[in-house]
């Protein structure tokens, strides 16, 4: 099968000063089966969010191409290209311009891609894309700011629907919002996927929301995917020490925090900056040798396509 | 053992001055010294103000109605309100290190901003206490932070800022608004080990204010959680998440699995 979404080698670096670099994503392959739920997972500044932003196009890679349903994306995309990725973000409060109605901007947005005839046309595909976030029609008189946040990031969700995209980029979607309107929002996007097969990569730090969400985890590290595999297996038994130390370090119910014993994760990732030698998670890592801090640890791709990159990969 | 709390919360009412809608309805607790209280609630119940109303930082255009929040005024026994002792004997910690530190200033002159104002303490004390500060909460090559901006530093480095500055005046109570919510979980897991041992070294009780029942879980010893302006369930953490009772509390920990 034609993946959905597939990045082949893709860089993405920032110039921090002159003759200084700092590489976000480091060489990234990913590809993702059409109606799959992938979650990226890793601490801030990882860089999950400009691989996720490299997708969508709104990122210049350095290095590389993003390819959506087997054509390759030109460095600018035009016509329905410009479609085929759209983002919800973070934050919809700052996503969506609060000098319109929500029927204003949909409308904007479906006549600037002629993707309906007529005023009536786009009024009636507004009203039916708020239904398929599950908002009432008279949403699309009101302005964000007299929304709840949980009904603006319905509205996030609505806006990138509007554009009918294949792939959908979630980064820290849910993030802003409070347990149970997180857990609604998570239940629409799994409904979305259902209905129109939508492939959705669903950027997040907080992994009970990817476990509950996702049937693929990608777990980054330093501007490189360090692991991944399918949900279930990737949080019964993470094979990298980094994924491993990331499931003990979340706070679970029912458990209390023990000072004495070692924390899961110590310190900070070494600097995006500099250049590196072995493997970018030896320095904290528990089970470092001599090897991982001279060798860089190549990807190893399992039979069943699940992914992992170091030298001794834990064993149950 | 004295059995007098640090914080006395009691018929603690909020509402907007313009009308007469009241948003928290007669708060009742306390909390004793050396204890870790977890109030859980999800944004519009009522946390937030909760708490501003305790330390007197309400927001423009809400007041407290009524009730009392009372402190043991500089450890001495004196009992005032918390919203006149702010920064003697009660302190906070907010959710946003980005934001709740003055980009404009150092972090040596930020954390000792406190005693500075409150005790009139010399640039050179206020220097090697706050050096003393940052050591204290675990900075890395803290002589050199002094110098630093907020914006140098990474978002856990910021937390720890914060709680630096938050302990400058030595308080007896921590409110912790939110501590971890903005941060990845191997930042949160430092930051609440951190919370712990200032907590037992320095004899502190603490009053985490979050959503997060996982958090709670981790380090609080009771959990009193709000809806709509009102505790509606208060126990030990242990038996209100094994056990919870009200159908609330159950959603929250329904949502949090």
């Amino acid at each position: 099968m034609t993946p959905a979404l597939a990045v082949e080698k893709l860089s993405v670096r920032y110039p921090i000063s002159k003759g200084v670099e700092l590489t976000a994503v480091d060489d990234v392959d990913l590809s993702i089966e059409p109606g799959r739920i992938i979650g990226l997972v890793g601490e801030s500044g990882c860089g999950k969010s400009s691989l996720g932003r490299a997708i969508a196009g709104i990122q210049q890679p350095q290095q590389g191409r993003v390819v959506i349903d087997g054509k390759a994306m030109a460095d600018r995309r035009r016509g329905s290209d410009a479609r085929l990725v759209q983002m919800v973000f973070q934050d919809p409060a700052s996503a969506l311009n609060p000098a319109l109605t929500i029927g204003a901007m949909l409308r904007e947005l479906m006549v600037v891609h002629s993707l309906v005839p007529d005023r009536d046309a786009a009024n009636r595909r507004a009203a039916e894309l708020l239904a398929s976030v599950g908002l009432p029609e008279e949403m699309l008189q009101r302005r964000p700011d007299a929304l709840s946040g949980g009904q603006r990031q319905r509205i996030g969700i609505a806006r990138a629907l509007a554009l009918e995209p294949r792939v959908l980029i979630a980064d820290e979607a849910v993030a802003a919002l409070d347990s149970v309107v997180k857990k609604s929002v998570v239940a629409l996007l799994s409904e979305i996927r259902d209905r129109m097969g939508l492939t959705i990569l669903f950027i997040s730090h907080d992994l009970s929301v990817v476990r509950r969400l996702c049937d693929e985890v990608a777990v980054m590290y330093l501007g490189r995917i360090v692991e991944r595999r399918r949900t279930d297996e990737l949080f019964d038994d993470p094979r990298h020490p980094y994924t491993a130390a990331l499931l003990a370090a979340q706070p679970r119910i029912g458990e209390r925090l023990d000072v004495t014993a070692r924390p899961a994760l110590m310190g900070d990732p070494p600097s995006p900056t500099e250049v590196r030698v072995g493997c970018a998670f030896a320095t904290r890592c528990p089970a470092a040798v001599d090897l991982c801090r001279t060798v860089t640890p190549e990807a190893t791709l399992s039979p069943d396509g699940s992914l992992v990159r170091c030298h001794f990969p834990l064993r149950r | 053992m004295t059995t007098r709390p640090v914080l006395s919360v009691r018929d603690l009412c909020v509402a907007l001055s313009s009308e007469t809608l009241e948003l928290v309805h007669g708060v009742n607790f306390d909390v004793f010294a050396g204890e870790t209280v977890g109030l859980v609630g999800e944004s519009g119940s009522g946390k937030s103000l909760t708490l501003r109303s305790i330390c007197g930082l309400l927001p423009d255009g809400v007041i407290r109605a009524g009730g009392s929040a009372t402190v043991d005024f500089e450890g001495s026994g004196e009992v005032r309100d918390g919203a006149d002792v702010r920064g003697r004997g009660i302190a906070m910690v907010f959710q946003e290190p980005m934001t709740s530190l003055n980009p404009t200033m150092r972090i040596g002159d930020l954390v000792t901003i406190g005693p500075r104002t409150l005790h009139g303490l010399s640039r050179d004390d206020a220097r090697s206490r706050s050096l003393e500060l940052l050591r204290e909460v675990g900075i890395p090559d803290a002589e050199r932070r002094l110098r630093a901006w907020p914006h140098e530093l990474s978002g856990g480095l910021r937390q720890r800022v914060m709680i630096a500055m938050a302990l400058a005046t030595d308080p007896k109570i921590l409110l912790c608004d939110e501590p971890t919510t903005a941060l990845d979980v191997s930042v949160q897991d430092q930051i609440l080990r951190l919370l712990v041992q200032l907590k037992e070294s320095r004899g502190l009780s603490m009053v985490l204010f979050t959503h997060d029942l996982g958090v709670v879980s981790q380090v609080c010893d009771r959990v009193m959680v709000m809806e709509n302006g009102c505790i509606v369930e208060s126990g030990s953490t242990s038996e209100i998440l094994s056990n919870p009772r009200h159908d609330y509390t159950q959603r929250l920990i329904e949502a949090a699995r």
